[in-house]
């Protein structure tokens, strides 16, 4: 597993796709988290062990800051301005938000609720929460508003986004052909 | 204790939606652009595409080692290809429809059209058994189609790059391994 994850980082430094070097060594840290059965090992060891992967994340995002949006701060973009060494730093931040937030659940989630049961459908949230958004935004909110009630504003609208994508993924899923088709629930 | 139901580890899950709830907090967060917003959405993107890259690559990780032959290879890419590719080319498909009818583009609603009722053919010989392993063959087409036309979807896009890559990566090392047990064995031998 080492040597396809080795080969994996070096052929995507080579492909101008921006997303696929950047999200690669997240990949391979699943792989090898799984390989290792890591997160299990780890969270075996002590209920406080996403403390220091908090910190972690804490410390490079305050130093990073808008770096750490890849959009806008692709790697090539970092190399020609000569600050290649963010690119390590903001993998190891976000490798360091994902452990936190991973053990976090695990210690949190001990039953299989109804937001397990929406987390089967994801594929469909995020192939379809696009549209709903979009129909949403066009209804001409007005954004001039004090920024406690922006905030909320912008916190319900997601809430609503999510819950109307859920709604329109699970009434799919009871069509077979709807599932098969539109969520991809295809059994060969 | 975790639970687990039907197969399904439920933090897993639970992960997975909480990775996704973040992708339209900092979709919304991205739309309504000020500065006070800023600081949340760098955040928000610091992690919430790398947990579900990280998830993605730690789920499919027993699928890809479970390769022993090219048979379960091509297997496996045939089902990446109706799990991923397919239902990518039909939400793209669909939403390009609705705004080429908005828009009153010919051009982009026949294309669409063709399209969509390709992949109804698709499915239809995909249920009948005659036919099936043809229609297997062709949904591999869907494949570069995913990469040519969703790249909205970036996630989908990259998510089915890696899967194979990793996968082709793992079945080329195994041969090779093979090969080379096959070829010491047949020197001792002789």
């Amino acid at each position: 597993m080492f040597i396809i994850c080795i080969v994996m980082l070096l052929v995507s430094f080579f492909v101008r796709r921006y997303y696929l070097i950047e999200m690669c060594p997240y990949f391979i840290v699943g792989l090898l988290l799984k390989k290792y059965d890591l997160i299990n090992k780890l969270s075996s060891i002590s209920k406080f062990i996403w403390i220091p992967f908090l910190i972690i994340g804490f410390v490079l995002f305050f130093y990073l800051y808008d770096n750490c949006y890849f959009y806008n701060h692709s790697l090539y973009g970092l190399i020609k301005e000569g600050k290649m060494y963010i690119w390590p730093l903001r993998i190891i931040c976000g490798v360091s938000w994902c452990m936190t937030f991973l053990f976090l659940i695990k210690l949190y989630s001990n039953k299989y609720s109804f937001f397990s049961k929406c987390g089967t459908i994801t594929i469909g949230i995020y192939l379809y929460h696009i549209p709903v958004f979009n129909y949403l935004m066009s209804q001409n909110i007005s954004l001039d508003l004090p920024i406690l009630i922006y905030w909320i504003v912008g916190f319900g609208m997601g809430v609503i986004v999510l819950l109307l994508t859920t709604l329109l993924c699970l009434m799919m899923k009871q069509n077979r052909i709807m599932r098969n088709l539109l969520l991809g629930e295809i059994k060969i | 204790m975790t639970e687990v139901k039907q197969n399904r580890i439920s933090w897993i899950d639970d992960a997975r939606m909480f990775a996704m709830c973040c992708v339209v907090l900092c979709h919304i967060k991205s739309a309504m652009n000020t500065p006070e917003t800023m600081g949340f959405s760098f955040w928000i993107v610091s992690f919430n595409m790398p947990l579900f890259v990280l998830l993605s690559a730690y789920m499919g990780y027993n699928a890809i080692t479970r390769i022993e032959s090219s048979r379960d290879y091509w297997l496996y890419i045939k089902r990446m290809s109706l799990r991923i590719a397919l239902p990518t080319i039909v939400a793209s498909t669909l939403y390009s429809m609705l705004e080429s009818m908005m828009t009153i583009s010919i051009k982009s609603i026949a294309t669409n059209t063709i399209l969509l009722f390709s992949i109804c053919f698709l499915y239809v010989m995909l249920h009948n058994a005659k036919y099936k392993e043809t229609a297997l063959l062709f949904s591999l087409g869907l494949i570069p189609l995913v990469l040519y036309r969703c790249g909205g979807y970036w996630f989908l896009n990259m998510l089915l790059i890696m899967m194979l890559m990793v996968s082709s990566l793992d079945i080329l090392l195994k041969f090779s391994n093979h090969k080379m047990v096959y070829g010491i064995r047949g020197g001792e031998c002789l």
